[in-house]
């Protein structure tokens, strides 16, 4: 059963308009395995070093020398959406949100592991930005996709699950309250305290909706 | 180099997998141990020990996620499955080296396995509530004997604002000024009225041989309309005004200064955005001044005083912000 073949699934992106303006730049999806050669040992290398320079010398700057390196020489590389995510986290590490937000914006993430940590990031960057509309169509696919643990992920014993939840629900609240919907913004505050009564937000939702009652 | 191998299921990575197949069937989440990763292949091409090694020359053993992960080969590709939900797994196109494939599946887990700590900025800013009258609230009457109290009916009292802008004032040459404003309105759409005080700089005028510079401080009264929508609301005033209109002499053989008040009618439209409790806004207004004014300057010895007039309405673009008070 472990060895069958799975068709790579649909990419999954919020349908909301892109922002007016933005470059329709192509996204960067996974190559087809089926199309792709074998990687050459040098890109494993590169990465490798790439990601050594990041996690374990934590020098984010020789770290992207890397990947440029990595970029110039496999453009179209097997692991070409390894080192977008690699370079979006060291461009975070130096503080450059901007390019690490373009870095994400290329990624097709709904064809990624662990999406929701990185539409979570992708939106929280967005919305830092003011792309609240693009920021709102994150942070729901975050929440939609624990659609069927909501029910008691304020009790979750995942604290990884809880967070996400968490900073998804205040995200939306944020964006929700910048594009007017003040009612959505008000119910995912509630949901917020209800869920995480003692939460890292907790205080602060308790303020905005205590001050507007 | 050997060829690749990709072998039947070796016994322990079968029982994981059924084990996994089995959790999963049951609708629950297969949880690594604390603190642990636990790698499953159903391969020794790459095994799990193989990406584990793998993995220990990329990220320092402490810093492993708790997570489960799931690989799966064929003879040409590898299919990553990263934590409990196991949704977008990652296939990667591999050759026949165990090493390499190693450390693929190695460099998938530790890219995409590590939580970036970026939070939303800023916090929510809510609209103030409005509230609902319900009508099927029950009313209590008073007992026989009890004396009434005084009602006391509360309906949509609306709210207050407080704002400024700066402006630009264009009869008798455009100049700039400031204006400070009170006003209440009902929340949403609705009437409401507003006060203000503006301030525009001095103008100036040349006459019988020196300058003469006047400035009009007025202060106005005016009712407004608002029209409400859910980004943008536009308002529309009416309303009276009074003015003191002050005038110096700069040049003369004798400077000397007057002033004097007049009164008119004024009218202007607003558009702004509302953003919490603050309003962005823009407006426009017009006030024809309804007391003629001039300035003279008399002759020092003989001769006709020389007149010219004050200009007798004001026109005003201005931009500015609101803050809602309740």
């Amino acid at each position: 059963m472990l060895a069958r073949e799975q068709s790579i699934p649909p990419e999954i992106r919020p349908a909301l308009p892109t922002q007016p303006g933005r470059s329709a730049s192509p996204l960067l999806r996974p190559p087809s395995p089926a199309s792709q050669a074998a990687p050459p040992a040098d890109e494993h290398a590169l990465l490798t070093t790439a990601l050594q320079r990041l996690r374990k010398a934590h020098d984010p700057v020789s770290a992207l020398a890397a990947l440029d390196d990595y970029r110039l020489r496999f453009p179209s590389g097997g692991l070409a959406p390894e080192a977008a995510m690699l370079r979006a986290e060291a461009l975070l590490q130096i503080g450059r949100k901007g390019d690490a937000l373009a870095e994400l914006d290329r990624l097709s993430l709904g064809q990624m592991p662990n999406s929701d940590e990185r539409y979570l990031l992708r939106g929280e960057l967005r919305a830092a930005v003011g792309r609240w509309r693009e920021a709102l169509g994150d942070f729901d696919i975050v929440l939609r996709g624990h659609a069927g643990e909501r029910a008691d992920i304020g009790a979750a014993t995942d604290t990884r699950l809880r967070d996400r939840f968490e900073r998804a629900l205040w995200g939306r609240a944020l964006a929700r309250s910048r594009l007017g919907d003040d009612a959505g913004a008000r119910a995912d505050l509630q949901e917020c305290l209800r869920r995480f009564p003692r939460g890292r937000f907790a205080s602060e939702a308790t303020r905005l909706l205590g001050e507007q009652r | 180099m050997p060829a690749p191998r990709v072998r039947p299921l070796v016994l322990s990575a079968m029982l994981a997998a059924i084990f996994l197949a089995g959790k999963a069937e049951a609708g629950s989440d297969v949880s690594p141990a604390d603190g642990a990763l636990m790698i499953v292949s159903d391969s020794n091409c790459p095994s799990a020990e193989a990406v584990r090694e793998a993995l220990v020359g990329l990220r320092s053993v402490g810093q492993w996620p708790a997570l489960s992960v799931a690989v799966r080969a064929t003879l040409r590709t590898l299919m990553v499955e990263i934590g409990p939900q196991k949704t977008n797994p990652r296939q990667l196109a591999v050759g026949p080296d165990c090493a390499g494939r190693a450390t693929a599946v190695a460099l998938v887990i530790s890219t995409w396995t590590v939580d970036l700590p970026v939070e939303a900025e800023g916090t929510p800013i809510l609209q103030p509530a409005t509230p609902v009258l319900q009508p099927s609230t029950p009313v209590l009457q008073p007992s026989p004997g009890e004396k009434p109290e005084k009602m006391i009916t509360k309906t949509n009292a609306g709210q207050s604002e407080i704002g400024a802008g700066l402006l630009a004032a264009t009869a008798g040459g455009i100049v700039p000024g400031g204006r400070v404003e009170f006003g209440r309105m009902r929340h949403g759409s609705g009437l409401g009225w507003q006060v203000d005080l503006t301030v525009p700089a001095a103008r100036q005028v040349n006459i019988g041989g020196g300058t003469t510079r006047w400035m009009r401080i007025s202060a106005g009264v005016a009712l407004d309309a608002r029209w409400a929508m859910r980004r943008f609301f536009l308002d529309g005033e009416l309303g009276g005004a009074a003015a003191l209109t002050y005038a110096w002499g700069q040049g003369y053989v004798a400077n000397q200064s007057d002033w004097s008040p007049t009164w008119g009618l004024g009218a202007g439209i607003r558009a702004g955005i509302p953003w919490g409790r603050t309003r962005l806004w823009v407006d426009i207004r017009a006030v024809k001044w309804l007391r003629e004014q001039s300035v003279q300057i008399d002759p020092v010895t003989t001769g006709t005083a020389a007149t010219v007039n004050v200009p007798s309405w004001d026109a005003q673009a201005a931009i500015g912000i609101s803050y809602v008070l309740q």
